[in-house]
């Protein structure tokens, strides 16, 4: 079907503008300023050779680039802005495009710029540009899907004209980052960008498949800027002709794509060329074929079984709450790994505890989890407000769980569903439980026609026919699973289904949770959330996988069961391993010998003697080797790891009232700096020393230092900074928890420091390595 | 130019891990081995160059400032400018080990540096042997932070080459490269052949406080 005409937008600037005096390092922005005659005549030259749609020279005029410039973002942005306005004035209907490239700092975890500030900025050169009279917005170049969310969630909140997002890709099919082509298609299509397409890094042939690939996954117009082919390494200098590009845009048209143009390398010729070329063929919208759940750079596409990974989930887990209290993001970011690694496709993520704030703990949660693994995010609240915070954060399309059938629960989240693009399981309740197949599909029929109302397409709906306890409701187990069957055939929508709760109150519980998962599993479940760390769970997924022929070739079965015949055979040998003291496997750094050495000490030894006569020597003896330079560093991390599996018994052992501790550490990384390997060796050393570590990660700002420190009490401070520009930071913490008149002592380590320098910035104590920062804190809190 | 990781030499990643004759088990040695495939197998490294003309030591369009870059170019016509990251892959796999398994993630810490120098020694050995062709000579790699090369150096390399946009390298506002395992270097081109003396610990970016080198076991 052909909708409307094909859109020609322009071609390059920054290279235009050297011919016309701009020099190597100085920014097109700026120059504008003081030659507005020149941008003005190469835009004029790109609407005489048919653009429509002019970009702004206003790609980099964000103020962190602008920094320094004297120029504000947003006076920069209005003169291009009019500039571009006069040019476009050459064909009357030529619309001016806001035009805004990534930031150039690369967000955190990776880099140091948080979500918000890039949103931030975005949000002040949107403003600009909607105030200078820009007809649309376009994001381009970018390949970071975050920073790509954060763009297009200030352009939507902040203004009302239309966005169009283009992201640039290497040939595989990934940008910089990782992110995917159907991972950026499903997310911004989600989050109401308006038309999205690739831009630069590659020429026509090189993108062809990729606009290919996009088209299966959005209804979106697509939009084709490539770069001249590509470039010469050495020189950076294209080669094809203004013809040969224009020949090689040909199957974009073919395609149907909304809107063409050009990139690196490509002048008023090449727009020309591409001009002519289009004037026969029109923009074509098809219906997405394709769809699913993603992150950034992996999907869990519809049509197959996805697990959904239930541990962060504090209900009933003590050592979770406790970590989720504590802000212990490490304990939180392991379970996710440990899930991923196991096989789950998306992580469920709870953090319901009360008396804290639910937004911003879910926020430190998802973007801590987002660190680690790159797994699709269920989001898991009962108050919109904390599921709002994390729809925002989690990169991707996430799925919300959970509304129900009641009306006041529909209003509150349906609206937020739509506007982050997210999936929604819908329970099949009201305000109380279902009895019968009838109520469950009579709940299910008026959430879809709700979400549906709401602009929520049916796709995207899972049906959570609830699992009840058979061990109390034994009727209801086989109920539920008709209403799955009925939900998944009469109503054509997903299914999700937590199964754990089926074997409740009985005792060996994993004989009836996979005879039911399996059932569920038979019946249509396609997003079962369970234990992805139980084995027995995981076993029966992949049978199952295999039965239906998901596992083609049975591939996963054979890789899976043929793994588990050669573990169980070396763990067999390793038991008939005679039994070593734990001194010695301390310094052998064996982590089970350790442990299995602490609970044999644990039998005739009292728990803190074991500590302080077995442990505290042993890792003392590990200490002085390394002084030595007998043991070097990764034999001084296994042993104090090893010591730590020790530790974690005697714990566990111990009553809760006497404490092991043998008190608080912060440590911290500081602002600014984003090394953080050296700090984390330290914190492993000292915590399997028996100290109380408290860290605040990386990047710290002061104030966050000085604040925790006050609060946890905490007499000894650990400051580490591995970077020249960074000890200066040092400098300021330390001055800043000295002049706070909190009584701590400060140690610091890193290296550019040397003991002169370290008390030149005034640090009490330098540590070269672990083992002196382990003295020194023994030292300062004299245990 | 494809960047090119052909190996992370054992001897190298021990050598970035401070080791000085201890004895390694059979324990230690599979977890060595086990982390340097797994680097092997992850990592995408990039690189993009250009190269320009040197006038009086200085390359054009680009003053890097400190004077110890002018001798090392004094003889030379053009300049390599170079730059290759591991990638933001690398980064997400040390985040994980500093997780799971700390002294995993400094063995994977020293095998990744390894592979980065092993990509940097791979382009300087085919442009070596490209300039060679023509009678022109290489003179060493030069960094920011070696000798008075100020770090400050390090955001113009980058615009030059405009890393994000060609590997997506960038920069923190106090000058850290991200993705972290990542290189840029000047190389210059003479028609005169050049003595390879600046590598080593005067020209070392750690040269104030490496351990390595208190032990005099540093690559010189």
């Amino acid at each position: 079907m052909t909708d409307t005409k094909t859109v020609i937008l322009d071609g390059a600037m920054g290279t235009m503008l050297q011919s016309r005096g701009l020099r190597p390092g100085e920014k097109p922005e700026i120059f504008a300023l003081s030659n507005p005659q020149a941008v003005e005549e190469i835009q004029r030259d790109y609407v005489k050779s048919g653009s429509r749609i002019l970009y702004s020279n206003t790609f980099g005029a964000n103020r962190r680039k602008l920094d320094g410039t004297g120029h504000s973002a947003s006076d920069v942005i209005k003169e291009n802005i009019a500039i571009a306005k006069r040019a476009s004035s050459e064909a009357p209907g030529t619309r001016v495009a806001l035009d805004i490239g990534p930031i150039g700092e690369l967000l955190s975890p990776l880099g140091t710029l948080s979500f918000d500030e890039a949103y931030d900025i975005f949000k002040e050169m949107v403003v600009a540009g909607a105030d200078a009279g820009a007809d649309l917005v376009v994001f381009e170049t970018f390949t970071d899907l975050q920073e790509t969310r954060a763009a297009l969630l200030a352009a939507k909140e902040n203004s009302t004209l239309p966005v169009w997002v283009t992201m640039s890709f290497e040939a595989d099919g990934r940008t910089f980052t990782g992110t995917t082509v159907s991972c950026m298609a499903v997310t911004l299509q989600g989050l109401g960008a308006d038309a999205i397409g690739i831009n630069c890094s590659l020429g026509p042939k090189e993108i062809l498949p990729l606009i290919k690939e996009m088209r299966q996954w959005t209804d979106l117009p697509l939009i084709a800027k490539p770069n001249a082919g590509l470039p010469d390494p050495a020189t950076g200098s294209y080669f094809i002709t203004p013809e040969q590009f224009a020949a090689e845009m040909e199957p974009f048209f073919e395609l149907g794509v909304h809107a063409t143009g050009g990139c690196c390398g490509t002048s008023p010729a090449f727009i020309k060329a591409l001009s002519e070329k289009a004037s026969h063929y029109g923009s074509k919208s098809e219906q997405a074929r394709r769809n699913g759940i993603c992150s950034s750079s992996s999907m869990a596409e519809y049509g197959r079984t996805h697990l959904i990974g239930e541990r962060i989930n504090p209900t009933g887990k003590k050592h979770l709450k406790q970590a989720l209290l504590e802000h212990d993001m490490d304990y939180i970011m392991k379970l996710a790994i440990q899930q991923a690694d196991a096989g789950a496709d998306i992580l469920d993520i709870n953090v319901g505890i009360p008396n804290v704030d639910e937004s911003l703990l879910m926020k430190e949660v998802v973007q801590a989890v987002q660190s680690v693994v790159r797994l699709p995010l269920m989001i898991d609240s009962s108050k919109a407000e904390a599921i709002e915070t994390g729809l925002r954060y989690a990169c991707g399309k996430a799925i919300i769980n959970s509304v129900n059938a009641d009306d006041a629960k529909l209003e509150e989240i349906l609206p937020i569903a739509r506007k982050y693009g997210a999936a929604v399981v819908g329970l099949a309740m009201d305000r109380k439980l279902p009895t019968t197949v009838k109520e469950r599909l009579e709940h299910a029929r008026k959430i879809v026609s709700r979400a549906e109302k709401a602009g929520i397409s049916r796709q995207d709906i899972m049906i959570d026919c609830l699992t009840l306890t058979v061990s109390a409701q034994q009727d209801q187990a086989l109920l539920t699973l008709e209403a799955l069957r009925r939900v998944r055939e009469d109503l054509g929508v997903h299914a999700a289904l937590g199964v754990s709760n089926i074997a409740y109150g009985l005792p060996d519980k994993s004989h009836i949770t996979c005879a039911f998962l399996n059932l569920a599993l038979y019946n249509g479940l396609d997003f079962p959330i369970i234990n992805v760390n139980s084995q027995d769970i995981m076993d029966t997924v992949t049978s199952y996988r295999a039965l239906n022929g998901q596992d083609i070739d049975c591939k996963q079965y054979i890789e899976r069961f043929a793994q588990q015949q050669t573990m169980a055979q070396s763990t067999e040998k390793h038991e008939n391993s005679e039994g070593i003291s734990l001194e010695e496997a301390i310094i052998k750094g064996l982590g089970q010998e350790a442990e299995k050495a602490t609970s044999k000490l644990l039998e005739t030894m009292d728990a803190l003697d074991v500590v302080n006569d077995r442990l505290i020597p042993a890792l003392d003896k590990v200490g002085e080797q390394y002084e030595k330079h007998l043991i070097f560093l990764p034999q001084l991390i296994n042993a104090a790891n090893a010591a730590g599996r020790g530790f974690d018994l005697i714990r566990k052992k111990l009553p809760k009232s006497s404490d092991a501790s043998k008190g608080k550490i912060i440590i911290a990384t500081v602002e600014g700096d984003i090394h953080d390997i050296g700090k984390n060796i330290v914190k492993v050393v000292l915590e399997n020393y028996g100290y109380d570590v408290i860290d605040l990660g990386k990047d710290v700002p002061v104030n966050t230092v000085v604040e925790r420190t006050i609060e946890e009490n905490a007499r000894l401070v650990a400051l580490s900074a591995l970077m020249t520009t960074t000890v200066e930071s040092m400098r300021r913490t330390i001055e800043a928890l000295k002049k706070s008149g909190h009584d701590c002592k400060v140690m610091v380590g890193g290296a550019v420091l040397t003991e002169e320098y370290a008390h030149q910035i005034g640090a009490d104590f330098y540590t070269k390595d672990p083992k002196e920062s382990a003295d020194t804190a023994r030292r300062v809190l004299g245990k | 130019m494809e960047a090119l990781l052909t190996d992370i030499p054992e001897k190298e990643v021990l050598r970035y891990l401070g080791h000085d004759r201890q004895i390694i088990d059979t324990d230690l040695k599979a977890q060595i081995e086990r982390c340097i495939n797994s680097v092997k197998s992850s990592s995408r490294p990039r690189l993009t160059y250009t190269v320009r003309e040197v006038k009086d030591g200085i390359i054009n369009g680009l003053d890097l400032g400190g004077n110890d870059i002018k001798i090392l170019l004094s003889s030379c016509k053009q300049a390599i400018i170079m730059a290759a990251t591991l990638g933001p892959e690398a980064e997400q796999m040390l985040r994980r080990a500093e997780v799971l398994n700390m002294s995993d993630a400094v063995i994977l810490d020293s095998a990744q540096s390894t592979a980065i120098e092993n990509v940097c020694d791979n382009f300087e050995a085919m442009m070596r042997q490209k300039y060679k062709e023509e009678e022109l000579y290489l003179t060493d790699r030069y960094s920011p932070g070696y000798g008075d090369l100020p770090m400050e150096s390090q955001k113009k390399i980058l615009d030059i080459l405009f890393t994000e946009k060609r590997i997506g390298l960038t920069l923190t506002p106090s000058n850290i490269m991200v993705p972290r395992k990542s290189v840029t270097c000047i190389i210059g081109i003479s028609d005169q052949k050049q003595r390879l003396v600046l590598r080593g610990c005067a020209n070392c970016t750690l040269n104030r406080n490496c351990s390595y080198r208190k032990g005099g076991l540093c690559h010189d």
